[in-house]
């Protein structure tokens, strides 16, 4: 009974990610810039890639006809998603941090720039 | 199969793919190399996903292990084009 549970619940939280992830890749087409590219990506990510992880491993952990292989693909997405939490937004920041700093794309729809400003521009 | 395999194989693995072409499709044509890399980026967590999908309808856990590594390669490409991109290569 409650692997039944588990099981659909991890199904919905899975089919639900692979739609945000293909909004996600629309706007990602659809943006003009890099700037505004970045939240894009980041509904791509956390939404369409960390929940549907985590809905993968309660699939992973409720289907019983594995065996005893189910507790290691369950942790390693576990992992894998934890992984992804922490080093997703931190990438995206270096990234971003570093275009800023080369100029190699212009915030374009910006009222002010203080980074810009700190740095004597 | 049952309702969770069918599910799997007709709605969730489609929709990634489309994803994964839409992506590669910003890799391709992205003005600035910093877009190209962030959507190389979103692909690698997208088929980290995928091979997530396939391993478990497969049945193969070395297949599942993949994913942990697809990760961290995207951070090691996201931090080197960042190192590259602020100060040049690495060792100056």
């Amino acid at each position: 009974m409650i692997e039944e549970v588990v099981k659909y619940l991890g199904l919905a939280i899975l089919v639900t990610g692979c739609l945000v992830n293909l909004i996600g890749a629309i706007g990602l087409n659809r943006f003009r810039n890099f700037y505004l590219r970045l939240h894009a990506a980041t509904v791509s990510t956390i939404g369409g890639t960390f929940y549907p992880l985590i809905g993968l491993a309660l699939i992973a952990f409720s289907s019983s006809g594995l065996g005893s292989a189910r507790f290691f693909m369950g942790g390693a997405l576990l992992v894998a998603a934890f992984l992804l939490l922490m080093l997703a937004p931190a990438g995206s920041h270096a990234l971003a941090r570093a275009t800023h700093r080369a100029g190699i794309a212009k915030p374009e729809p910006a009222i002010a720039d203080h980074l810009e400003e700190d740095r004597g521009g | 199969m049952s309702l969770v395999e069918l599910v799997l194989v007709y709605v969730a693995l489609p929709l990634l793919s489309i994803s994964s072409i839409l992506y590669l499709l910003v890799v391709y044509r992205g003005p600035t190399v910093s877009d190209r890399v962030l959507s190389a980026d979103v692909f690698f967590y997208t088929s980290s996903l995928f091979f997530g999908i396939v391993g478990l309808l497969i049945g193969s856990p070395i297949m599942v292990a993949c994913t942990v590594v697809l990760v961290l390669w995207a951070y090691a490409l996201d931090i080197y084009v960042a190192k590259y991109l602020e100060r040049g290569e690495l060792g100056d």
